[in-house]
């Protein structure tokens, strides 16, 4: 059964040549100045251990804690196989692939508690809570 | 012809497919057309057609096509296999094991050997 390490909502992730993952600005709220008008872009992290290498698929989907989906995506998390190299040592640490989905142009119907629910056939890994709350203006005299 | 302010307007997915080594595209609503491209733009555009004519079919066929789930169309990249430009940056990861030598795919070229291969004669597309 995989396991979900991370998975956040964020303002961006960048991947260093070496294969580190950088996660910058995490965050647990929506603040929506207009449910109208789409908002600024954000990715989905996460990080998911498995058993072994192989292909395996993963379904994201953001929904409303009360089940109204918003959208669903299904991918496919790839742990290839690495041949073994004499120079190199062997590693017993489980196989882990990252998923990063860029969001642009969303819009929400309403504020109130969503969540981002990760799902292996059909099977419900863990889910991330976030809260859309309207954005007020500022208050100028 | 259905002219494209009469399609609805649904979201996009891009995706890499390793099989077809192309970008493919398909809407949030309607996962059964896809559009594969060298580029983005290039899946998105065949997508579209795709739609076109789905559109058209569901026309004569009198059957309904699902309503668009968002007030505009989302766009959801899945990264993975990009970086904030693929095409000058991070193009080695857009096409995994295209830039390395034959028969290193899945292990890593320091910069060193690409020149010794460079220096060698073979030719790498960049």
């Amino acid at each position: 059964m995989p396991k979900i390490l991370i998975a956040t909502l964020c303002d961006d992730v960048r991947e260093e040549i070496a294969g580190k993952v950088s996660i910058m600005g995490i965050f647990n709220q929506f603040r929506v100045a207009d449910f109208r008008s789409p908002m600024r872009p954000f990715w989905i992290y996460a990080r998911i251990e498995f058993e072994n290498e192989g292909d395996y698929p993963i379904t994201v989907e953001l929904r409303t804690v009360e089940g109204q989906r918003i959208f669903q995506i299904q991918s496919v998390a790839q742990l290839p196989t690495i041949p073994e190299r004499p120079d190199r040592p062997s590693t017993r640490v489980p196989p882990v692939a990252d998923l990063k989905f860029k969001i642009d142009n969303l819009s929400l119907p309403r504020d109130g508690l969503y969540e981002v629910a990760f799902f292996h056939n059909e099977q419900l890994l863990q889910t991330v809570q976030i809260e859309a709350v309207v954005q007020r203006p500022a208050f100028v005299q | 012809m259905q002219p494209i302010g009469q399609m609805p307007r649904y979201s996009y997915y891009i995706a890499w497919s390793p099989e077809d080594r192309q970008f493919v595209a398909t809407f949030l609503e309607l996962a059964g057309l896809s559009g594969l491209g060298d580029t983005i733009a290039e899946a998105i555009k065949e997508l579209n057609e795709a739609l076109r004519v789905w559109t058209e079919t569901a026309q004569k066929e009198n059957f309904e096509l699902p309503e668009p789930s968002m007030q505009a169309p989302c766009v959801i990249v899945d990264a993975r296999f990009m970086g904030e430009d693929p095409y000058i940056t991070e193009l080695a990861k857009v096409l995994p094991g295209e830039f390395l030598p034959e028969g290193e795919v899945g292990q890593t070229v320091s910069l060193s050997e690409v020149i010794k291969v460079r220096q060698a004669g073979q030719v790498i597309e960049l």
